[in-house]
């Protein structure tokens, strides 16, 4: 249907055209009853009319014409379609379930893909997600050493084998683990699973007079730099089975080391005992600023630091909290061939050199 | 079980008193007396005019929908749309070892052949049955003069077939439209159906046609056929569109189909079979001795509908592959009429974990030989697993492990608002909780859920006031008199923790020493004794449990003698969360009778009527 030259892009409600809601009454009444019973005409239409009214079986016939059409049918109408072609679920767990339900027989046919996983993540939770083959990681004889600080690991009976998948994703995995297994996860794989942290830290450098509520009733005032910007950072760690009781033994206050879990490191916050301090007096509570958010650390406080060290360290945090990360190389002060790690936001930067 | 549907009144009152409130509300009927009789029975009319059409409306909109209909031509109909093959009756059958003994006869032949469609009888539960073979078996003299038949892979194990022959002949017509050949019967096993198509009603010139889905490519010449169940309950034989969905008989054409008319379940069990009629051989009839390698099961009535209802959706899920565990229960459960139920699970949520592998439980029938399961595993794997599922993956069965709980059941009892006895009511109860496992539970993934069984418990009788459910597991052990054994036991749920007072784990009595035993553990401590009935400590140490893993351990665990009939022990624990007991994996929640109660309490409700 064309309107003013455009054809319609508005839902086409003349798919079908048919309309039994009709009363026929003063049609189908000889003339002469019409003349003497008006009255009896008015009821009957009376009737008809209220027949037709919501609720009423005039509505149910008039809904059994589209009532297996997927764009008009009603949604409960629709969650019985999804019984039959999607396993049961929900129409409501999708956001647009017209759509969804359309795709139902493809996503099946290729269950247990790389598209039917990423599918499933986009369906059901709008998301977009990464799929990571731990069996690349495994080591082999001859090809490259074992550690956190390398790529392979040792078979260890669980994510690192042959049948793994791991999905890192930003949702946990108690909220996708079930649909997932019904869904798309090849019956005996290990599933494993990393979430992807993705917020906006107020990674607010203040001023001490500048006041950021970062939790309901906390006032906050940061007094270790003298910046103020605002960033969106990102973190990237494990998650399933990390060893919580790891937390504690790393203060999360020093970057000279690798962070194991950046997950934990996000887990314990800006608020965790230690990292703070309370001045009741000025009900004002300090936070002390993670040095990683600063690259004005000295490096001479940590000779053994290598330029390894720092392009494993940042190789997955290229951005961190809104400060990009690079290493190029460059010639330091002294004119010396050397490495430069820098880290900027905006007009804000900050670099090291490793000479060569 | 299916929900429907309900998109209008359908009580006759209320459309009456509904229409009688529109009517009324305009303003031309204002001042009508709808209660005066004359429209009251102008009401009356079209409100049964509504009533009809609005049942007319809902069927008609319940059918629509495969989780609402409730025909099952809707409900099979509903299925085919989504690809999905509604089982007809299956016939039983039996693996049988032939012989023919010709020791001592002169020029005995180098090979005997029993012919296709040889007969056997069976007599289960006092009714004989008719098994036959559907192929062609040869045998060899061995030397001796005894032949053994085998199949074409060398197996002695010859397959026969309950059922009696049936054959239904058309003609093909002059229609234009597609023509549907009805067979008129509806305890066919469409598996057995041999399609021939003759060139006319006189010759002797046929065409064989095969079974759609076993065609490979199909074009306009192909000769393939499909049965498919008419909403009649007969079944239907199709055959191709003769343009791209394979040939179509020609006008003339004779179609012959020979199907076996099966007896469903009623021909399983039958372990002894006896040929019907002597093999002959140069002239001469010589007995087919018979020996049951196998006894007859997969003998089904056609599927049920709330099965249909259940299995559709996820074979469509599967299209046709074996992937997520989903799919190996639906393909199970679709091709296995011998198997009650099924559970699948991952190797990687298996216990101990066996990554590569998938995990399956089968549910058979009670009485189901170990022959049988074997075979249905074997037959698992061999036609499906080895050919659908993910390369390389392992399909691993396990047996069902059945925990069963002991519930006693306390109630609060007003004699006054009911016409039953205490007793009664007690016993009344006792036999909703046994019917209330029945219907809800004894199957996997079935969850326990206390509270739900006391609401249903406190909507039996007015006259129960309140209830109590007081909760136990348990597994059980087959110790062998006499011998120091070791017994690992893993519960589905938590046990709950050490208590001063109560014992988590206790066991049924024993005879251990000359005295009268139990297991239980040590109060407050997880430590397991072998403890006589006056509280004695026999044995300080037998094992321990571990309340968070669920686990019992009994280490070094011997016993004189059982006591009572049976030859096991109970191991009985008090659940962590006595609320919720959800089986895992293979477990299967029954009701021991024998450890289960309902006890009433008398409280009467009318203070003239208290006791003081």
């Amino acid at each position: 249907m064309a309107h003013n030259g455009f054809d319609q892009t508005l839902r086409e409600f003349g798919r079908i055209g048919t309309n039994v809601r009709k009363s026929l009454v003063d049609e189908v009444l000889p003339e002469h009853f019409r003349i003497d019973y008006p009255n009896l005409v008015t009821f009957l239409e009376a009737y008809y009319e209220h027949l037709d009214s919501a609720d009423n079986f005039g509505g149910v016939i008039h809904e059994l014409q589209t009532v297996r059409d997927i764009e008009d049918t009603k949604l409960e109408y629709l969650n019985l379609m999804f019984g039959e072609v999607a396993l049961g679920v929900s129409q409501a767990t999708f956001t647009f379930p017209r759509e969804a339900i359309r795709n139902f027989g493809n996503f099946f046919r290729v269950k247990g893909s790389e598209y039917s996983i990423e599918g499933f993540f986009r369906a059901f939770f709008q998301e977009n997600i990464e799929i990571i083959h731990p069996k690349d990681r495994l080591l082999r004889v001859g090809i490259g050493t074992i550690g956190d600080e390398e790529r392979y690991r040792i078979q260890d009976g669980a994510l690192y084998q042959i049948f793994s998948t791991l999905i890192r994703s930003p949702i946990p995995l108690s909220d996708w683990e079930e649909l997932y297994r019904n869904f798309v996860h090849p019956s005996g794989f290990y599933l494993g699973a990393e979430v992807v942290i993705e917020g906006l830290p107020q990674v607010t450098i203040g001023t001490a007079e500048s006041v950021v509520d970062l939790r309901a009733n906390i006032t906050n005032i940061y007094q270790t730099a003298s910046l103020g910007v605002e960033a969106q950072g990102e973190v990237v760690g494990a998650v399933t089975s990390a060893p919580l009781t790891l937390a504690p033994l790393y203060d999360g206050l020093d970057s000279d080391q690798i962070n194991p879990d950046a997950l934990l490191y996000m887990q314990n916050g800006y608020v965790q005992t230690g990292y703070t301090s309370f001045n009741g007096a000025q009900n004002l509570v300090t936070f002390r600023m993670r040095d990683r958010y600063s690259v004005y650390r000295n490096i001479n406080d940590y000779p053994g630091l290598t330029i390894a060290d720092v392009e494993q360290y940042y190789s997955s945090l290229y951005e961190w909290a809104g400060f990009y990360q690079s290493m190029d190389d460059y010639a330091d002060s002294a004119n010396a061939s050397a490495i430069r790690f820098s880290s900027t936001l905006d007009d804000y930067s900050a670099a090291v050199y490793f000479r060569k | 079980m299916a929900t429907t549907v309900k998109s209008t009144d359908l009580d006759f009152q209320n459309i009456k008193a509904g229409l009688k409130n529109y009517l009324r509300s305009k303003s031309e009927f204002a001042d009508y007396d709808f209660d005066a009789s004359g429209l009251n029975n102008i009401l009356d009319v079209l409100a049964y005019n509504t009533h009809i059409n609005g049942l007319t409306a809902n069927f008609a909109l319940n059918e629509a929908f495969l989780p609402t209909a409730q025909l099952r031509s809707s409900v099979v109909s509903h299925a085919e749309t989504l690809g999905y093959q509604v089982r007809s009756r299956t016939t039983a059958s039996a693996l049988v070892n032939l012989t023919v003994n010709l020791a001592g006869v002169i020029g005995r032949p180098a090979q005997i052949q029993l012919p296709v469609g040889w007969q056997f009888t069976s007599s289960i539960d006092g009714i004989s049955y008719t098994f036959r073979t559907l192929e062609t078996y040869f045998a060899r003299d061995n030397g001796s003069g005894l032949y053994e038949f085998k199949t074409t892979t060398g197996s002695i194990d010859i397959p026969i077939y309950e059922g009696v022959e049936k054959t239904k002949t058309f003609l093909v017509g002059e229609a234009d439209e597609r023509q549907v050949f009805v067979i008129p019967d509806n305890t066919i096993d469409t598996s057995t159906a041999d399609v021939l198509v003759y060139d006319t009603a006189s010759s002797t010139n046929y065409v064989t046609y095969t079974r759609l889905s076993e065609a490979v490519t199909i074009d306009a010449n192909s000769t393939v056929y499909s049965i498919r169940e008419a909403p009649n309950g007969f079944y239907e034989l199709n055959f191709g569109d003769g343009v791209s969905f394979g040939k179509k008989p020609d006008a003339g054409n004779k179609v012959v189909v020979t199907y076996l008319s099966s007896s469903g379940p009623d021909a399983n069990s039958g372990d002894t079979f006896t040929s019907n009629s002597n093999l002959t051989v140069g002239g001469i009839g010589y007995t087919v001795s018979t020996a049951t390698s196998n006894e007859s099961t997969g003998g089904a009535l056609r599927q049920s509908i709330e099965s249909v209802r259940q299995l559709a959706p996820i074979a469509y899920a599967s299209q046709q592959r074996l992937v997520t565990s989903a799919d190996y229960k639906a393909t199970i459960l679709s091709n296995f009429s011998q198997v009650n139920d099924c559970n699948v699970w991952s190797g990687d949520q298996n216990v101990p974990i066996d990554y590569g592998a998938v995990y399956v439980c089968l549910n058979f029938p009670a009485g189901t030989s170990q022959a049988t399961k074997d075979l249905v595993k074997a037959n698992i794997v061999t036609n499906f697993t080895d050919n659908l599922s993910v390369v390389s993956m392992t399909t691993k069965f396990t047996d069902p492990t059945d925990v069963f709980l002991e519930l006693n059941t306390q109630f609060d009892f007003d004699p006054a608002l009911s016409g039953f006895t205490l007793a009664g009511t007690e016993t009344g109860v006792f036999n909703y909780v046994t019917n209330y496992f029945n219907t809800n539970l004894n199957t996997f993934n079935a969850i326990f859920r206390r509270s739900n069984l006391l609401t249903e418990i406190d909507a039996l009788d007015q006259a129960i006031l309140s209830s109590r459910i007081d909760v136990k597991a348990q597994l059980r052990i087959e110790p062998t008199v006499g011998v120091v054994d070791n017994f690992e036991l893993s519960f589905p749920m938590k046990i709950a923790s050490p208590d001063d007072e109560i014992y988590s784990v206790s066991s049924s009595i024993f005879e251990y020493n000359g005295a009268v035993c139990q297991i239980k553990n040590k109060l407050n401590d997880t430590r397991l004794q072998i403890i006589d009935i006056d509280g004695n400590v026999l044995l300080d140490n037998v094992g321990e449990y571990k309340p968070l893993d669920g686990e019992v351990n009994i280490i070094g665990f011997t016993l004189d003698a059982f006591i009572g009939g049976n030859q096991f022990i109970k191991i009985s624990v008090v659940p962590d969360n006595p609320s919720v007991i959800r089986p895992l994996r293979n477990y299967v929640l029954r009701l021991d009778t024998s450890e289960s109660s309902a006890t009433a309490t008398i409280d009467r409700q009318t203070s003239s009527l208290q006791v003081t």
